[in-house]
């Protein structure tokens, strides 16, 4: 059964169209979720709310774009909703968290992020441990594919603000990763 | 940018397949949810379905009352004023036919502290002016002497004492049933001499006043959801002018977004009164008074990283002025129908915008909350129509139920209402009357 028999019975509440539809994307969904959030429980609840409003709210799908495109939409709108919330419980600390401004990694342009040899759970690990404003940015910027000119008006912030996050996710990322490979460096060559 | 373009795409390959583990139960949980919200949107549909299938059961009895053909109950009327004629000619010696035998027990099974007053009091009124008692004691003896088989072409009853034996067993079985029923009919003025039995309703309909205590709900309210920005003000309020600090000027800004969702809802309204009505003839009436109205609102703009929202409570007073016509009334139930209008004027209203988002450097949570008092420029006139049906409860209170509804003209005020959005809203009037 294809994509647009499913939504149609969907459209009839049909719960066995739901499940089917459930299972088919929950695993791409769930990463979504897992991106944006540090918390897997977080994740969880999100990719749970995430089904709820697409099944309930699907018939304002028209068929005019891939379900994946619009249901990819809803779990990220949700986890923008879901990062103002948490902000607004922490809003009088320190947002800049895991980077102080004396802290700021300056990287070298010319030095590519190299993730080859790196695990994808540990990647995964280090988009999540990104501080939630870097980690918006980037997962915007990076999955979503949207240009800073889209975030910054998405967000209602500058373009050069998200330039600046990015920036400073992309230098968190290189200093992590040059953390991993060196352990990875002196574990082999211990092991020599 | 080229560099951008392969963290991109180094990012997406090496995540592209990547499959997290997913909960054991988190269809289960899905599913849950939906059934719970399922019926959750079922009671609410209900609710609803029941609210407005009260309106129409009104609304049919009142059409089934007005189809029937008010003719059979006169003809019930005119059998009772035969049925009573010969008592105005009452002589002992006639010959007893069976239906001069009925008519003389009228007489014969009365107690006797009644049976003189009614002898009295049919014999000194004109037949036209007989009241009509269509539970009178002719009547029950028929049906009872029917119901134990004493057919009316049978041979009179051969002992007067004998029937007047069997009567009064058959009345004080009924007793309290016809003592009831005879003081909703008959009216008693005057002393031992003289003893004037008046049917309720012959009073003048001139002389009557009536007091009113009704509410009134909306049978629906309004929503309206766009993907561009709105307010609960209306146009003459420009949205810049509302948004003139920093924080404001972001908000503003999100709700430009293009995903930016509007919801606005106005709630139904609801309202209660006192009235006084006069009749001006025997079926019209004015009525006016003194009633409050409630009305609420809400507004949601919201997209990814913004919201606003609005909340609006206006509180009004009006006066109404209508005129309700009696079309019929069967049995106990008058149904009417009601053309007004209402003048209402705002005396208290209160305006909140929540807004919540992010400020330009995106690191800090901004809010902004404002509360204002507001009042509407202009008052508010309205129109109305319905059709109700009312019922007596006791003496003279009677309950009643009208459906209507109401047009509101536009009063060109700052604020938008259900009233000046939904122009047309359809209520539901429940009360009572207290008929002086």
């Amino acid at each position: 059964m294809d994509d647009s028999q499913l939504i149609i019975a969907c459209k009839k509440q049909d719960r066995n169209a739901q499940k089917v539809l459930y299972e088919r994307y929950a695993p791409v969904m769930m990463t979504v979720c897992l991106r944006y959030s540090k918390e897997e429980e977080t994740a969880r609840d999100l990719l749970h709310d995430g089904f709820i409003r697409a099944f309930t709210q699907i018939d304002s799908f028209r068929g005019n774009g891939s379900f994946e495109g619009w249901l990819r939409r809803i779990f990220v709108n949700l986890a923008l909703e879901n990062y103002r919330k948490e902000k607004q419980k922490n809003r009088f600390m320190e947002e800049y968290g895991s980077l102080k401004k004396d802290e700021v990694v300056v990287t070298d342009e010319d030095d590519p992020l190299d993730i080859g040899d790196i695990p994808r759970e540990e990647v995964m690990g280090m988009i999540r441990d990104l501080s939630p404003g870097y980690r918006t940015v980037f997962n915007l910027f990076i999955f979503e594919e949207m240009s800073h000119r889209e975030i910054a008006a998405m967000l209602g912030i500058t373009e050069a603000a998200s330039r600046s996050q990015f920036f400073r996710a992309k230098s968190l990322l290189q200093k992590k990763i040059t953390a991993i490979l060196n352990n990875c460096n002196r574990r082999y060559n211990e092991q020599r | 940018m080229n560099r951008d373009n392969d963290i991109r795409r180094a990012f997406q390959e090496k995540l592209g397949g990547y499959q997290p583990p997913l909960a054991a139960d988190g269809w289960e949980r899905i599913e849950h949810s939906l059934t719970r919200a399922g019926a959750h949107r079922r009671v609410m549909r209900r609710r609803w379905y029941a609210g407005t299938a009260a309106a129409l059961l009104l609304l049919l009895v009142g059409s089934i009352y007005f189809l029937r053909d008010p003719m059979t109950v006169q003809e019930t009327i005119v059998t009772e004023r035969d049925r009573l004629q010969p008592e105005s000619g009452y002589a002992p010696e006639q010959p007893a036919t069976a239906e001069s035998a009925v008519v003389e027990k009228q007489h014969t099974y009365s107690s006797p502290a009644t049976a003189p007053t009614r002898a009295t009091f049919a014999s000194r009124r004109k037949q036209d002016e007989l009241p009509v008692r269509r539970n009178s004691a002719s009547e029950m003896l028929t049906r009872w002497m029917q119901r134990e088989g004493i057919g009316l072409n049978r041979q009179p009853v051969d002992s007067w004492s004998s029937l007047r034996a069997l009567l009064l067993q058959s009345e004080r079985a009924s007793a309290e049933a016809v003592a009831k029923r005879e003081e909703e009919w008959i009216t008693v003025i005057g002393g031992d001499d003289q003893l004037l039995a008046e049917y309720d309703d012959a009073m003048p309909e001139e002389e009557r006043l009536i007091v009113g205590l009704s509410g009134k709900g909306g049978l629906s309210s309004y929503r309206q959801s766009v993907n561009s920005p709105m307010t609960l003000r209306s146009a003459s309020f420009s949205a810049e002018n509302q948004h003139d600090n920093e924080i404001s000027k972001n908000l503003l800004a999100a709700t430009r977004a293009s995903d930016n969702t509007s919801d606005m809802e106005h709630d139904q309204p609801f309202s209660f009164g006192l009235t006084l009505s006069k009749s001006i003839s025997e079926s019209l009436s004015i009525e006016s008074g003194l009633t409050y109205s409630y009305l609420s609102s809400r507004l949601r703009n919201a997209n990814a990283n913004f919201r606003v929202e609005e909340t609006q409570k206006i509180h009004y007073l009006g006066i109404p002025v209508n005129l309700n016509y009696t079309l019929f009334s069967l049995n106990r139930f008058n149904v009417y129908a009601s053309v007004g209008g209402m003048l209402e004027k705002d005396i208290y209203g209160e305006y909140r915008k929540l807004g919540t988002g992010e400020s330009a450097d995106f690191n800090s949570t901004a809010q902004e909350e404002e509360l204002t008092k507001i009042s509407q420029r202009n008052p508010q006139l309205s129109v109305n129509a319905g059709v109700g049906l009312s019922y007596p409860l006791i003496d003279n209170l009677r309950i009643y139920g009208k459906v209507g509804g109401a047009y509101y003209f536009d009063a060109g005020n700052q604020y938008k209402t259900i009233y000046s959005d939904r122009k047309i809203v359809m209520d539901l009037n429940l009360g009572l009357r207290y008929e002086f």
